[in-house]
């Protein structure tokens, strides 16, 4: 025997996992990226609204002024779907991930099978995964998708035939093109398909038509092709509204330590090592892992980890997306690195280490690397060896970097020193400063460079290259009504 | 610091297409208001801008001056500056050259090509993309500097330890052994091709760091050269605001957003226009180059004052004259017209000739009769209209068809002696092929360099510059999908305010780009964003027209557009032919061709006068599909207007025009029509002066012709005055230039003591035909064709419905409204039959039209010819004898099951389509090409149902976008609760709330209208209309715009037979069974 689990409007729930509250309002799922973006899938509120599917956003809004619309986060579904896996594998170890929101699992080997309680707990489970599901059983794969997609919510196919009948044609998934043909003959069901006659059908409709009939007769079984067990336990969200604060990150964080941490239990696994990795909205990732010394599958304490990182985390830009993934590991005493020193409480050593970073800032711990913008001293921290960072988009252009090798070197000030600045017709004369000071003899300038004015605030400052009455040649900037030494040239 | 005065001789502006972020007019005002006496526009590949800057640049007493970036095949773009007016043409030429072998949007002028071309140009080494700039750079970053011409680390770019002379023989060595891309054979490439004297070498400085090495290596380059350098700043906007505009273009331009666009951007906002004082600081060590900017404007006399254009001449006989060969014409046309040529007649047209000598336009009159009289000679309609029906000789030579003397018209609205440019001689032609055979006659007779549309300035407008703007913002699709849909199309007043739009789209106001996008949108608004081809302008010329204006491919194959649109081109003094494509003209032409075929023929030109039956239609407002009065405003017009004869026509296509509504003109005219109201002339004092004019409009001004007379009777305005006002009121894009002609009308009437109030009626009068007024010639010329429509539609139906269905797509209605508008008029309207369609629709001997396989959607028009040969050589006998013989794909073989058209081969359309899947057996084919097709009995051989009404409902709709079957409505009315039909409306009592439901098949909101909008809906029995106030519109926008079926609550309004529904609630009508056409929205 097989069973089938099937989420409907797979790509809704995930995203709505987060928000199971949404799932009694109208909801509608769109695909933003697409140059016209359509409704793929709405909450049944929504369905009652009048809306249907392949509506476009605004017709929805016309119809329904109170629909919420979310985009397709791959992320999320990603997320779902290995929940889904983790799910299915407390209850068999031959499972095979047939498509999203589906999964099938072999029954072969369980005594005793007393489908409607196992049906029931598959749903629970899946309910406690923030995931609404349905499950069929039949004697071969096909059916049990079948039985599936038409469960309320759990169904054990006892007479195929009759059972097949009855099904919608699109049950069989015929392509585009075979399903405006099937309806163009006003063939709805599989009942009324296969009793065009298989000859028939692929004399006029080929190949495609015959695999048809033997979907529609669901006579024949199929080997699973099974998947292993998951390496990492991942949750990811992205989010519709970018985030500039912690407080609603943790919330949500909250959320997927509690799933993570659900979907460790159905394997009898704890976590030895997180791995949070925060996605801006223009700029490269953020990621930080998190080994755990004493490896748990508790939710406070796992937290509590994240939380305090997070307070110390200093951004650039807002937050758009959020994944986080834990690698499952053994609960068992374990031997420690050479420089690993036992420690007597292992997660308090690493909330203390990460209020340490708070003190000096993440963004003081790395190697810088450029922006490409014109913006003066923009740049990144790559926080390597112990943050990762994954995408580099620093310029690396031969003609940068002759750019930045000619002329003089400037020794800069950091932080730039403040300084008082005398100016006579616009021009520097006479500059003073904690460290230096004097009257100008020299100064070229001013050069002017600003930018991101689409932005509050956005930036601009003025240099000039003075050089002082002792010879020295310095970097001058204004920034605003302020002046500054930049640095000294050697 | 001793200021010289400086001239800016290198500006882009926004016809650059996103190389430039400033109207010319806004350059050309902001030189002025620096006080710097000239200024050279040079956009990119073109002189786009030209005219518009020559225009605004000689108002504001900057002289103009012309020049252009030519992007040159290596990448790098070279400036040049017309001296003289063969430079001008060298550079057209030039320009034209490259465009016209290069893909459109794109040109590159060959370094070899150039010297046969730089006569009376100038050329710069050019800013950051010039060729030498490139050179300097590339040499700096890649190569070992040349240490006599290397570019120092000098001041500025670093602060200077020590001085770099240029030394070293080594580096000279390399120098001189030259790579093909040094600067120094870049150089002096430019000087072998320009010359010393027409060649400067270009210095900018926008204040960025690093700038300076170039600076110090070009002075070293003009130095070693003995070359002068000339300052420029390279402006690419007026004000420095317009730098964000530029960014947000380079994004367009590169398909990114600015988020990512990095070092795309630009530095700094330095690239603005500035004045003397200012380049003088930033050149304080180069003096030079800032007094050279003086006597290079001294150098550069050309202006496009001096274009030097000529009209074609008419081919004569040795020892003729043009005007003698227009008054044989005229005369031969006018015995052809009237016979015996009356007194009358033969006096206007020698008033008329007389002034066509005097003004040197003879042979202007016989090319363009010319042209029509080849439109005569190969069976395609042509009508003049504008105010060229306004003249008896244009009537004679055959090129107008109202008579100017019946219907009184003035000659002075088309010529007068004051008229300085050229007339207006606008020729309507049936849209479509017949259309394109004309154009194309003009370049044969003209060719390819000779002849040319005019451009189309495509500009931002409210959707495309938010989209544009949102992509550059990195707002997501999906918000900018919205902010779209929630423009309500069309050019009306667009009601919602941005940031409500915004909000609505999903953009708050305290998004953080919210500031950002309100004020580039602002901005950007109304910036061109690419250049398009007019609808039918044409512009010809005597020797080169690449010579006057470059030319470049557009997008249709075979036409080639010039770079300045219509207004640009009349401004000029060029002569402009406009050959417009009416699709109404087509429907004429066809129509009277099947009247021919089926023996009642019907010849437009011999049309009885005031048709009875006609008029009495067009009282009842039943004139779907009628030219110019099937609107929703003429609709509900009609009925007031009661129209009983041509000339009633002529004012009711006149008067639902913006002008008028807006002038407020159409109710105290409709009053005065019905008696309602006493016909005066403003003041009792003013009658006897105004009554000869205003009489035949019942004392209100209608048309532009009384508006002139007016003024020049009321304010003395002499013709030129006239014309100068005529000039304002077609003049749509300047409002100011209305504003000074309106304040000098005021001025003059008050002179003669005319009352305030008289003075506010009159001034609002004529200001308000500057909202599209028509002329009286125009509007009875397209009455002309609102009759001959209109009696078509009245006297011979089916030959009316088959070709207005023909011709689609055009006018107000879908094809799927006319086909039931047709049969509400007792004309059968068939489906489409293989054994009977062909791909028009046609009428069958009872007088049923057959719709044709032009309304199916999806066929190949050269395939169904095919097969459309095939029959005629031998009747299909079988399906199978049809699918072997017809070269269809399976999809058309589905469409065509699926709407019933092999119904003659199959019980019914499933039958059909399980026949069309059946593979085709060779042997079958073979056998009938020995014994012939054999006609075989229908086949019932099917194990499919046939299809319910519903379901062939919604077949006929996707297959062909229209049914012959019932309307949709039709089949949900039982399941209906209190909703009243179309048919019963007027058996409703006015005031009664009541409840229509419907397709809707037309959503207008006029710009006249005040935010009203104007819902038509479709049923069963007819159309019902319902006016939506602007609240209602504002709270239901999105259900009325997007919904295709609505039921809309209301009270019901009966007024004079124009029955409306006063909305208080609309709702969609949703139900499985309904499918309906697209509407027709918002024009």
């Amino acid at each position: 025997m097989f069973a089938v689990i099937h989420i409907p409007d797979f790509f809704l729930q995930a995203a709505l996992r987060l928000e199971p509250e949404l799932h009694s309002c109208p909801v509608a799922l769109v695909e933003a990226n697409l140059p016209k973006p359509v409704i793929l899938q709405l909450t049944q509120a929504a369905r009652d609204a009048g809306l249907s599917e392949g509506m476009t956003p605004t017709q929805a809004l016309a119809r329904c002024p109170v629909i919420a619309i979310k985009t397709r986060s791959v992320a999320q579904e990603t997320a779902a779907s290995e929940a889904l896996l983790d799910c299915a594998f407390a209850f068999s170890p031959c499972i095979e991930a047939t498509g999203p929101g589906l999964c099938t699992l072999d029954l072969k080997g369980f005594k005793d099978l007393c489908c409607d309680a196992m049906g029931k707990k598959i749903l629970n489970r899946l309910l406690q995964l923030h995931l609404a599901g349905q499950v069929g059983v039949a004697e071969n794969p096909l059916l049990a998708l079948h039985a599936a997609r038409f469960a309320h919510p759990f169904l054990l196919v006892e007479n195929s035939g009759e059972f097949l009948r009855a099904l919608p044609v699109e049950s069989v998934e015929p392509s585009r093109e075979m399903l405006s043909i099937l309806k163009k003959w006003g063939i709805h069901t599989l009942g009324a398909f296969t009793a065009l006659g298989q000859e028939a059908l692929g004399e006029r409709l080929g190949p495609e038509a015959l695999a048809l009939f033997e979907k529609a007769t669901a006579t024949a079984t199929r080997p699973l092709k099974c998947v292993h067990r998951p390496e990492t336990f991942e949750e990811a969200i992205d989010f519709e509204h970018e985030f500039e604060t912690a407080q609603p990150l943790l919330f949500v964080l909250r959320r997927f330590i509690e799933q993570i941490c659900l979907r460790l239990e159905m394997v009898y696994r704890v976590a030895d090592e997180l791995k949070l990795r925060l996605i801006f909205s223009d700029g490269p990732d953020y990621e930080h892992v998190f080994k755990i010394p004493a490896p748990t599958r508790q939710i406070d304490t796992l937290f509590r980890m994240l939380q305090t990182h997070l307070e110390t985390l200093q951004t650039a830009h807002p937050i758009r997306g959020l994944h986080l993934s834990a690698r499952p590991g053994r609960a068992t005493p374990q031997q420690l690195g050479l420089f690993e020193a036992a420690l007597r409480h292992p997660h308090q050593f690493y909330e203390t280490l990460a209020r340490l970073t708070a003190l000096v800032g993440s963004d003081h711990v790395g190697t810088p690397a450029i922006e490409p913008t014109y913006r003066p001293d923009s740049f990144r921290m790559q926080p390597v060896p112990f943050v990762a960072m994954l995408s580099e988009q620093g310029s690396t252009q031969p003609h940068d970097r002759m750019q930045a090798l000619q002329g003089l070197c400037l020794r800069r000030f950091r932080p730039p020193l403040p300084a008082q600045v005398e100016c006579s017709d616009r021009h520097p004369v006479a500059i003073q400063s904690a460290q230096f000071n004097g009257r100008v003899s020299k100064a070229n300038g001013p050069w002017l460079i600003s930018g991101n004015w689409w932005e509050h605030p956005s930036w601009g400052r003025e240099e000039w290259d003075i050089q002082m009455q002792d010879g020295n040649l310095y970097r001058l900037f204004q920034q605003g009504s302020d002046w500054f030494l930049d640095g000294v040239y050697d | 610091m001793k200021i010289s005065r400086y001239i800016e001789l290198h500006a882009r502006s926004a016809f650059s297409f996103l190389r430039g972020a400033s109207f010319p007019e806004h350059l050309a005002e902001t030189a002025a208001n620096l006080n710097m006496p000239a200024m050279a526009l040079c956009d990119r590949d073109g002189v786009y801008g030209a005219p518009r800057f020559f225009a605004a640049a000689k108002e504001k007493g900057v002289r103009p001056i012309i020049g252009s970036e030519l992007t040159m095949e290596d990448g790098t773009v070279l400036p040049v500056l017309v001296e003289t007016r063969t430079g001008y043409q060298n550079l057209c030429r030039l320009i034209t050259q490259a465009k016209l072998r290069a893909p459109k949007n794109e040109s590159a002028v060959r370094w070899e090509e150039l010297p046969q071309f730089v006569e009376g140009l100038i050329a710069l080494t050019g800013g950051d993309e010039g060729p030498l700039l490139k050179a300097i750079s590339t040499l700096g970053s890649t190569h070992p500097l040349t240490p006599s011409l290397s570019p120092s680390r000098g001041e500025g770019d670093r602060p200077p330890r020590s001085t770099l002379c240029p030394s070293g023989r080594e580096g000279a060595r390399r120098a001189g052994e030259g790579e093909r891309h040094a600067p120094q054979h870049i150089l002096e490439k430019l000087l072998r091709i320009f010359g010393p004297k027409h060649l400067f070498v270009e210095l900018q400085r926008h204040r960025l760091r690093g700038e300076e090495r170039f600076i110090r290596s070009l002075v070293q380059l003009a130095g070693h050269y003995r070359l002068p350098v000339l300052a420029t700043n390279g402006v690419l906007y007026a004000q420095p605001y317009g730098r964000e505009v530029l960014d947000v273009f380079t994004c367009i331009r590169h398909h990114t957003h600015l988020d990512a666009a990095g070092k795309l951007l630009t530095q700094n906002s330095e690239r603005y226009l500035k004045n003397a004082e200012q380049m003088c600081e930033l050149f304080g060590d180069l003096p030079e180059a800032i007094e050279n900017t003086r006597s290079l404007e001294e150098r550069l006399q050309f202006t496009l004052a001096d274009l030097g254009y000529q009209f074609p001449v008419y081919p004569t006989a040795p020892g003729e004259r043009m005007d003698e060969v227009l008054r044989a014409h005229t005369y031969a046309g006018a015995r052809d017209r009237y016979g015996e040529v009356p007194d009358k007649v033969r006096q206007q047209i020698e008033h008329e000739l007389a002034l066509i000598q005097r003004l040197g336009f003879a042979g202007y009159f016989l090319i363009v009769a010319d042209l029509v009289k080849f439109c005569r000679e190969n069976n395609i309609m042509a009508q003049g209209r504008g105010s060229a029906a306004n003249s008896t000789v244009c009537f004679c030579l055959r090129i107008t068809e109202v008579d100017p003397l019946k219907y009184h018209t003035l000659f002075e609205r088309f010529l007068s002696e004051g008229r300085k440019s050229w007339p207006d001689i606008d020729i309507d032609l049936p849209s479509g092929d017949r259309r394109e055979r004309v154009i194309q006659e003009v370049y044969r007779r003209y060719g390819k360099h000779g002849a040319a549309m005019t451009a189309n300035v495509i500009s931002y407008r409210g959707r495309s510059a938010a989209r544009e703007i949102g992509k550059a913002l990195n707002v997501s699709n999906d918000v900018l999908d919205r902010f779209s849909h929630l423009f309500a199309n069309g050019d009306f007043p667009h009601t919602m305010e941005l940031r409500a739009q915004m909000e609505q789209a999903g953009l708050p106001r305290a998004h953080p780009r919210a500031r950002a996008f309100v004020s580039l949108y602002q901005t950007i608004y109304g910036l061109p964003r690419h250049l398009g081809q007019h609808s039918g302008g044409m512009i010809i010329c005597q020797d080169q027209l690449d010579s006057i204006v470059p030319l470049e491919n557009a997008s249709m194959p075979g036409r080639v557009v010039a770079q300045w649109d219509k207004d640009d081109c009349a401004d000029l003094g060029i002569i402009k032919v406009d050959l417009l494509g009416l699709g109404m003209m087509s429907v004429l032409q066809d129509a009277m061709e099947l009247t021919h075929q089926r023996g009642h023929p019907i010849d437009l030109a011999r049309l009885p006068e005031n048709d009875p039956a006609t008029f009495a239609m067009m009282q009842k407002a039943d004139t779907i599909g009628v030219f110019q009065i099937e609107s929703r405003a003429q609709m509900a017009t009609l009925p007031r207007m009661k129209p009983e004869c041509f000339y009633d026509l002529v004012i009711e296509v006149a008067i639902i025009r913006p002008g008028p509504i807006q002038g407020d003109m159409v109710h105290p005219y409709l009053a005065r029509r019905a008696g309602k109201e006493q016909v005066t002339y403003y003041e009792q004092s003013l009658q006897p002066v105004l009554e000869p004019i205003l009489k035949r409009t019942l004392g209100v001004p209608l048309f532009q012709e009384q508006m002139l007379e007016m003024a020049m009777k009321l304010a003395d305005f002499t013709g030129s005055e006239a014309e100068e006002l005529r000039r304002a009121l077609s003049f749509h894009r300047s409002e100011e230039r209305m504003q000074r002609v309106e304040k000098k009308l005021r001025a003059a009437m008050e002179r003669k003591g005319h009352g305030s109030k008289v003075i506010d009626e009159i001034v609002g009068a004529i200001s308000s035909f500057a909202l599209y007024g028509f002329p009286e010639s125009h509007a009875i010329s397209f009455a002309l064709l609102a009759y001959g429509s209109a009696y078509l539609k009245t006297h011979r139906a089916p030959e009316f419905y088959a070709s207005l269905l023909n011709n689609q797509p055009m006018g107000f209605y879908a094809p799927a409204t006319l086909v039931k508008d047709a049969k509400r008029h007792g004309v059968k309207i068939r489906p489409v039959c293989l054994e009977r369609s062909d791909w028009r629709c046609i009428i069958e001997t009872d007088g049923a039209v057959r719709l044709g396989f032009c309304v199916v959607r999806g066929l190949s028009q050269t395939r169904v010819e095919q097969f459309l040969k095939e029959r005629a050589r031998a009747p299909f006998g079988s399906l199978e004898d049809f699918k072997a013989r017809a070269v269809l794909n399976k999809d058309e073989l589905r469409t065509l099951a699926e709407i019933g058209a092999l119904n003659c081969f199959a019980a019914h359309r499933r039958n059909a389509l399980w026949q069309v899947e059946k593979p085709h057996r060779p042997e079958e084919l073979l056998q009938n090409e020995k014994n012939g097709p054999k006609r075989e009995a229908r086949t019932d051989r099917s194990p499919l149902l046939p299809m319910t009404p519903v379901e062939r409902l919604a077949a006929d709709y996707r297959g062909m976008n229209l049914t012959t079957g019932p309307h949709p409505m039709a089949l949900i009315r039982s399941q209906l609760q209190n909703i009243w039909r179309a048919i019963d409306l007027p058996k409703a009592r006015p005031g009664q709330t009541v409840r229509i439901a419907g397709n809707v098949i037309c959503r207008q909101r006029p710009g006249t209208a005040k935010g009203f909008v104007f819902v038509s809906l479709e049923d069963e029995t007819g159309v019902s209309n319902a006016i939506v106030a602007p609240p209602l519109f504002e709270k239901l926008r999105l259900v009325i715009t997007q919904e295709a079926f609505l039921i809309i609550k209301g009270q019901l309004q009966n007024s004079e037979g124009v029955v409306t529904v006063k909305a208080q609630h609309i709702e969609g009508l949703c139900h499985e069974q309904l499918i309906g056409s697209a509407s027709h929205d918002f024009h």
